[in-house]
């Protein structure tokens, strides 16, 4: 089977959330799971590093507009970093790039929260 | 320099032009260019361009692109010049009507259609000569090829821009089939309400991009909202569109739809149907969404394949809920069964001068069929045998309050009416009126060789006696249960070697043959003269024979219960 694995950890003033594997319908309730906890932590600065991850369905997509709007109400927000081409192109073909910051690195994305 | 190396220059300068332009398939870069190059050759200041995009021509996404250095003009100027479908060039003020007006209050000196022979994309736009001069028509011949070259370049990026808009598509409804096919494949795994309500919502999100949404799932045309990401949205908003069958834009109904009119003015754009079988069973609120865009069709289609996966999950979902429920039911009701069993006697401890036999067939069910056998001393033996009314787990708690209650009385050393007596108050208070028990005890008593007993409605045992004769127990009284106070009289027989006792429940005599006869206590009555001379083991099985092949294939509806007590 397809596996996908999500970790958490803080970098200064963001967490780190750290992609492997395959993100779709089945994979999603994983993904909410972990977003639910830092919701529930009241961690709302995220990077999302997309490094490991090899597929992304419009489900998975879903997973983080899930969250968005609650992320930013919060005065946080979801960053997209180190994607794959093929998983950019699959948010870029959904229109997500009017919604998220992506960055080519972690690092890059790191810096906008920390240089706040 | 003379003329003719002026115009070598000019040559030069549209051939270097036509080489940037054409290897251009940006409209911005193109019209930027041609701006900036006419500025500079006729000495004005102020330009702009407008080019309609290559989606244009009827399609939703139609739209302007304007680039301005200082001129500016409305859409609504720009779609009348377009309406105009100039060729060439011409001079602000000699336009038509009260466009000429407007576009010299712009700035605007000079117009250039940017088109090919057959097909117009756009104007540039020149201001005026610096020194107020008048265009020469060397400088209008350079302009009019200039925007000849940008129309075949602007051409060329429309094809590529439409090859472009026309590949994404494809890859739109590519990933949307993906999606499609993922979800059914998901959904057939889930089992659960909730999960699968999640699952379309992390679908439709992620595929439409839609922030704002509600889902209401409907049940007999009455809705129930259990997601709401739509404020302000309500049940009762929804309530016309419980049973609408195809998806619906609301901005279309609304002139003529109040509620649709509500809900579009809460931020609701399209209501889709979740269909099973012909059936409503749910809906889907789109409102806005990432990119503002409206849904197309294509998309509200996709949407609505996806709600309809998404109710054949909760109706399974549901179904599987159910048949679990059921499920568990069972388990009690046969574990039920199992300690109802255990609360009978098994193992008939040895007494002086008798052998006791039971027998005892439960239906599948919880029953109502009680029998008991109790050492008193070395020398006294109850058997007792009741049938509760009823079936199922009131009958069966009503059996071992009962049993309790009976065991309880007989430790007390009272006589077997006082006994009887307290057994129906019990049995009364702890009961509804519709609920009673037919019951029956003896005691033996075998250096006496005296049975004395009491009948509380039961069917009348057998006493047979050894020289032939039928005695049928019915000394006693009223039904448990019944009534509060009720007083019992008890029966006494003289016991001798040679005779037994015959005790059984309704699930004997009124064993039904496939025909829905009874089989009567007459046949109990032959059967006990014809085998008297069995043990008590025998004789029940002979009945029990007799009673199988005379109900043949028919189910078996009662417990059924036999005693039988041989005396030596």
């Amino acid at each position: 089977m397809n596996e996908f694995k999500v970790l958490t950890r803080d970098s200064g003033k963001a967490v780190v959330m750290e992609l492997q594997g395959f993100l779709d319908a089945h994979t999603a309730p994983d993904l909410e799971k972990t977003f639910s906890e830092l919701m529930a932590s009241g961690k709302y600065n995220i990077v999302v590093n997309f490094n490991g991850l090899n597929y992304i369905s419009s489900a998975g997509l879903g997973v983080f507009m899930a969250y968005i709007d609650e992320v930013r109400s919060n005065h946080g927000d979801i960053k997209l970093a180190g994607m794959q081409q093929k998983v950019f192109n699959v948010f870029d073909l959904l229109g997500f790039p009017f919604l998220y910051e992506i960055y080519k690195d972690q690092d890059e994305a790191l810096k906008k929260f920390n240089n706040i | 320099m003379g003329r003719g190396s002026d115009q070598i220059v000019e040559l030069t300068s549209l051939i270097e032009t036509a080489k940037i332009l054409n290897s251009s398939l940006d409209y911005k870069f193109i019209l930027n260019h041609i701006m900036l190059a006419s500025m500079g050759k006729l000495a004005v200041s102020k330009t702009g361009a407008v080019v309609r995009s290559a989606a244009a021509a009827g399609s939703v996404r139609e739209e302007f692109i304007k680039i301005g250095k200082g001129i500016v003009l409305t859409d609504e100027v720009i779609a009348e010049l377009y309406s105009l479908d100039l060729e060439g060039s011409a001079g602000a003020a000699d336009v038509g009507n009260s466009l000429a007006h407007k576009l010299v209050e712009a700035g605007v000196s000079r117009i250039f259609a940017i088109r090919t022979s057959h097909r117009l994309f756009g104007y540039l736009f020149i201001g005026k000569k610096l020194l107020g001069k008048e265009f020469v028509p060397t400088e209008i011949e350079f302009v009019s090829t200039l925007c000849n070259i940008a129309a075949a370049a602007i051409e060329n990026a429309f094809v590529f821009q439409q090859y472009k808009d026309s590949n994404s598509e494809l890859q739109q409804r590519v990933q949307e089939l993906q999606t499609l096919f993922e979800l059914s494949k998901e959904f057939n795994l889930l089992i659960d309400e909730a999960r699968a309500i999640r699952t379309l919502e992390f679908a439709v999100m992620g595929q439409t991009g839609a922030r704002k949404y509600a889902i209401c799932l409907v049940h007999d045309s009455r809705g129930r909202i259990v997601v709401n990401r739509i404020p302000g949205i309500e049940e009762s908003d929804l309530l016309s569109f419980c049973s609408s069958e195809s998806p619906v834009r609301l901005a279309e109904l609304a002139p003529d739809m109040p509620e649709a009119a509500r809900l579009l003015e809460k931020g609701a754009e399209v209501v889709v149907p979740f269909q099973l079988q012909g059936k409503t069973d749910g809906l889907l609120i789109l409102g806005e969404r990432v990119s503002r865009a409206k849904y197309t069709d294509s998309e509200i289609s996709f949407v609505s394949s996806l709600c309809n996966l998404a109710a054949m999950a909760i109706d399974n979902a549901r179904l599987f809920q159910e048949s679990l429920a059921k499920q568990r039911l069972e388990e009690e009701l046969s574990l039920a069964h199992a300690i109802q069993e255990k609360l009978l006697p098994r193992d008939m401890p040895a007494f002086i001068g008798c052998v006791v036999s039971t027998f005892h067939i439960p239906t599948k069910q919880v029953g109502g069929d009680y029998f008991d056998v109790i050492k008193m001393n070395e020398n006294t033996i109850c058997v007792a045998i009741a049938d509760v009314s009823g079936k199922g787990f009131p009958a069966a708690l009503l059996m071992a309050n009962l049993q309790s209650a009976f065991r309880a009385l007989m430790a007390a050393d009272l006589r077997i009416d006082q006994i009887a007596e307290r057994l129906n108050k019990i049995v009364y208070d702890n009961t509804d009126y519709d609920r009673f028990i037919t019951f029956f005890a003896a005691l033996y008593d075998s250096s006496e060789k005296s049975l004395s007993y009491i009948n509380a409605g039961h069917n009348y045992p057998f006493l047979m006696k050894f020289d032939g004769r039928v005695i049928r127990l019915d000394k006693g009284g009223l039904m448990l249960g019944v009534l509060p106070n009720v007083k019992y009289e008890s029966g006494h027989e003289i016991i001798e070697a040679g005779d037994f006792l015959y005790m059984f429940t309704d699930g004997v005599n009124e064993a039904l043959n496939e025909e829905g006869e009874q089989f009567t206590e007459e046949r109990i009555a032959d059967l006990l003269r014809l085998n008297a001379g069995l043990t008590a083991d025998e004789i029940l099985e002979t009945v029990r024979k007799e009673v199988a092949s005379f109900v043949g294939d028919a189910p078996q509806s009662d417990d059924i219960t036999q005693v039988c007590v041989r005396f030596r």
